[in-house]
């Protein structure tokens, strides 16, 4: 691969923020408290809130970042990178185990998931789509996160591997988001069944 | 998995370091994730078969990704 170096990289901030994470601690932890109580409400919260939000990043970032981020120098970009990557990585899993285990939970407590219920089709037909969905973020999106990451945190980071990475990511999460958009058909045909 | 693992030992001066960096706090945090929905799973009636069927895919789940992030990061390591 040729080496196209960026300008020596500032490498001082962290992969994880740790500040944040009490914060998806607690999130976690009402997500089982939820879980436990069976609270229809709290359920529903979890799933709607952690779908919207999952949904709309992934659209804002595949959509209308992403072409921006395309037309900006690498400099710009490792900058950008810098800062915006190191909260993705801890948002979007946050988003994502909400969204999903809250509506396991919530299509379980409403009857959703047995075969007999008038929603079953719907409801295989959205879990089809996540497991898809599932795929690409796992096995492609979140391990570029990652990887930029690291790259950015060398004394001289590559350029043209970031470039790449995040050219991976921001295509991922227009895939996926354009398939959330297919999960959001889904769900509200159910809510209106 | 196991062709995951075989196809990565054969790469020559591969960064195993910094592949296991990443690989141990990956599996830290997607441990925590399986071990939630496995609760999840336990605490609606899954038993047996279905309960073991479940409890692999979440294990396939916990130990695979780790490798994946591992590798991405290993392999431009310079």
């Amino acid at each position: 691969m040729t080496q196209v170096h960026a300008a020596p990289s500032n490498t001082d901030f962290k992969i994880v923020p740790t500040k944040a994470l009490p914060a998806v601690a607690a999130v976690l932890i009402a997500l089982i408290v939820a879980v436990a109580a069976n609270r229809l409400w709290a359920l529903d919260f979890f799933h709607v809130v952690g779908g919207g939000l999952w949904t709309a990043i992934d659209l804002f970032l595949g959509f209308v970042i992403g072409p921006i981020i395309g037309n900006m120098s690498i400099p710009a970009r490792m900058e950008f990178s810098k800062k915006s990557m190191p909260k993705m990585l801890l948002l979007m899993p946050t988003l994502v185990i909400m969204t999903l285990a809250g509506g396991w939970q919530l299509a379980r407590h409403e009857g959703f998931i047995l075969s007999s219920d008038k929603h079953h089709g719907w409801v295989v037909a959205s879990m089809i789509v996540v497991g898809a969905m599932a795929v690409i973020a796992l096995g492609f999106l979140e391990p570029a996160n990652i990887g930029v990451l690291f790259e950015l945190k060398k004394e001289q980071p590559n350029g043209e591997v970031i470039a790449r990475l995040m050219k991976r990511f921001l295509y991922t999460a227009g895939l996926t988001g354009a398939m959330q958009v297919a999960t959001l058909i889904i769900v509200t045909r159910i809510a209106t069944i | 998995m196991l062709l995951n693992v075989l196809l990565i030992s054969r790469i020559p001066n591969f960064a195993w370091g910094k592949f296991f960096l990443v690989a141990k706090w990956t599996l830290l945090a997607y441990g925590i994730i399986a071990g939630t929905l496995e609760y999840i799973f336990i605490k609606d009636g899954t038993r047996g078969s279905v309960l073991l069927l479940m409890t692999s895919a979440l294990v396939l789940f916990a130990v695979n990704l780790p490798i994946h992030f591992g590798f991405t990061v290993a392999r431009y390591v310079d």
